[in-house]
């Protein structure tokens, strides 16, 4: 057998290179591997950190700089435990759930939009982007609740017994308080919907058919927070009746997917927060409007400048989410944990009617066609 | 909430629920602002309270080698050895075993020259149970604040140290202790 010559191979990649498959894996693994696992490690030292100081004591800061490094610790830690898989367990199921979760919880960041630029690589031009990431989204809870009845295991079971209702009753005032906006904007592009909210802060989605969308976010916000089992709404792994709830019996790398996958899930449902409603990456600053600079830049050929004024966009991105990422602990370090029957009263009565009326709010004031009280089509 | 009938009391509940998650989320904001409450411990302690009980101190060279604290143990894990009787006790051993040491002081009282005390350190590690036995007839741990009697004590072996060696220097050497010729 003759080598290949160099040129040849050299072809064959590139036309592997080619495919948008291929090229969509590599990016994929990219990304997950250098963005939104270290952002999910950020988001859990950020929690551990901000709880310590709330209950007054310092927290992990022995570990790499100010304890940075301690949750890479904990991961290593993890990986060198036993998978333990109890007798009388669904053992495909139990394997697979873990991955459920994960992917669900990190395929639900292809619809957040990053940047102004659509050059080169497209942020996120998903053209029912916020239909993407409620479908995605919905997922997870197939993961969870197949975990726990995988189990084996009562607590488990009581716990995804707990996620099959909360989840699915709060997908329903999650998925209408998304709707609020995309009414306003008229697309459900999440990219789309983010440069309607471009040219200083009051553009953002916040500020259309005003309150409607301002209480519309809250609302998702608290949605959201219910549907990534976030206290106050723990009630699927409460501690204290639950033992852990639906991972009980989940150890090693198996568990810290699944709390891994939390804190990426919490990061992409305050990114889309932030995306609908709070200007995504948009400065909110009136001279820099990071649309035009990266327009320009495209205009001047400047390749440097329309990478930078993509990355600025980016971190501007990552820090809305992760102050509503923030919000999520400080709210996680005050509020006790609700009944089963409190959780579902305020998602059915209040939550559900409230929502309903800013998507009628929403919808009268796009019926008006009354340009200032929606995105800037 | 029953004055106003169902529906003014679900408004009421939207209400309170709304105040008091804020009221909640001010008063764990204000404590990010707080200093913390806790120290790194092995680096930093906190002061240890002057009634602190902790790992003996002992001043080897005043013990009589009486026993009394021996005997006043009430787990009996102070071992102590000694040669000659009464005036001319000399003390060979003086170990506490700290796996049986209950910290109660009962040892202190009864010692009449003062040379057992209650110190204020705490920790004690090692490998194996032999580590937990520790040998104050080698000098560890000395008493750090003496009470009145011993200081008295120390004053006068002081004078009598001093008293005798000038005695010694000013006696002629006797025959067969002078410096070898």
């Amino acid at each position: 057998m003759t080598p290949l010559p160099a040129s040849a191979l050299a072809d064959a990649a590139k036309a592997l290179w080619d495919l948008s498959l291929v090229r969509g894996l590599a990016w994929s693994v990219f990304i997950v591997l250098l963005v939104i696992t270290p952002m999910a490690l950020m988001s859990i030292w950020l929690e551990r950190r901000l709880s310590g100081k709330m209950q007054a004591r310092i927290g992990p800061n022995r570990v790499g700089p100010q304890g940075l490094l301690q949750t890479l610790a904990d991961g290593v830690k993890l990986l060198a435990k036993e998978n333990l898989v109890p007798t009388g367990a669904d053992r495909a199921l139990f394997h697979l759930a873990p991955i459920i979760v994960f992917v669900a919880a990190f395929g639900m960041y292809a619809a957040l939009p990053w940047g102004p630029s659509t050059a080169w690589a497209s942020p996120s031009n998903i053209a029912v982007g916020v239909l993407f990431v409620l479908a995605v989204g919905s997922l997870e809870a197939i993961g969870v609740i197949m975990a726990g009845w995988a189990s084996n295991n009562k607590w488990a079971l009581l716990g995804t017994m707990r996620v099959a209702a909360q989840v699915v009753s709060y997908e329903v005032p999650l998925g209408i308080c998304a709707l609020v906006p995309v009414l306003s904007a008229g697309t459900l592009n999440v990219q789309e919907m983010t440069l309607q909210q471009t040219g200083g802060f009051w553009h953002w989605g916040i500020f259309w058919a005003f309150p409607g969308n301002l209480v519309a976010f809250v609302v998702f916000f608290w949605a959201a927070l219910a549907n990534l089992k976030r206290a106050p709404f723990d009630l699927p792994e409460a501690e204290s009746e639950l033992v852990a709830g639906f991972h009980t019996e989940y150890s090693g790398m198996a568990f810290s997917i699944f709390f891994l996958a939390e804190y990426a899930g919490m990061f992409v449902l305050s990114g889309v927060a932030a995306a609908l409603w709070l200007g995504g990456w948009d400065t909110g600053i009136p001279g820099l409007d990071l649309a035009v600079k990266a327009r320009e830049a495209i205009a001047a050929d400047a390749a440097g400048w329309v990478v930078a004024w993509n990355l600025v966009g980016a971190a501007v991105m990552a820090f809305k989410a992760m102050v509503l990422v923030a919000v999520m602990m400080w709210l996680r370090w005050t509020l006790p944990r609700l009944r089963v029957d409190q959780v579902m009263r305020l998602c059915w009565k209040f939550f559900l009617p409230i929502s309903l009326l800013c998507l009628v709010w929403a919808a009268a004031w796009v019926a008006a066609d009354v340009p200032w009280m929606r995105g800037a089509r | 909430m029953d004055e106003g009938g169902a529906l003014m009391g679900y408004f009421e509940d939207m209400k309170s629920g709304i105040v008091t998650t804020l009221k909640g989320m001010k008063i764990t904001l204000g404590h990010v602002a707080e200093p913390t409450f806790t120290v790194e411990y092995p680096d930093v302690q906190k002061p240890i309270p002057p009634s602190e009980r902790g790992i003996h101190e002992f001043d080897v060279e005043r013990c009589i080698a009486c026993d009394n604290c021996a005997k006043a143990c009430p787990v009996d894990c102070i071992y102590i050895e000694s040669e000659g009787k009464g005036r001319n006790a000399r003390l060979q051993r003086f170990e506490i075993d700290y796996q049986k040491c209950l910290f109660c002081n009962l040892c202190v009282p009864p010692c009449p020259v003062d040379c057992i005390k209650m110190g204020r350190e705490f920790d004690l590690t090692g490998y194996t149970r032999e580590d937990m036995i520790v040998p104050f007839h080698r000098g560890v741990r000395p008493i750090k604040e003496k009470t009145k009697v011993a200081l008295e004590d120390i004053e006068k072996r002081r004078a009598d140290a001093a008293k005798a060696a000038a005695a010694k220097a000013a006696a002629p050497p006797a025959p067969g202790q002078g410096p070898a010729a």
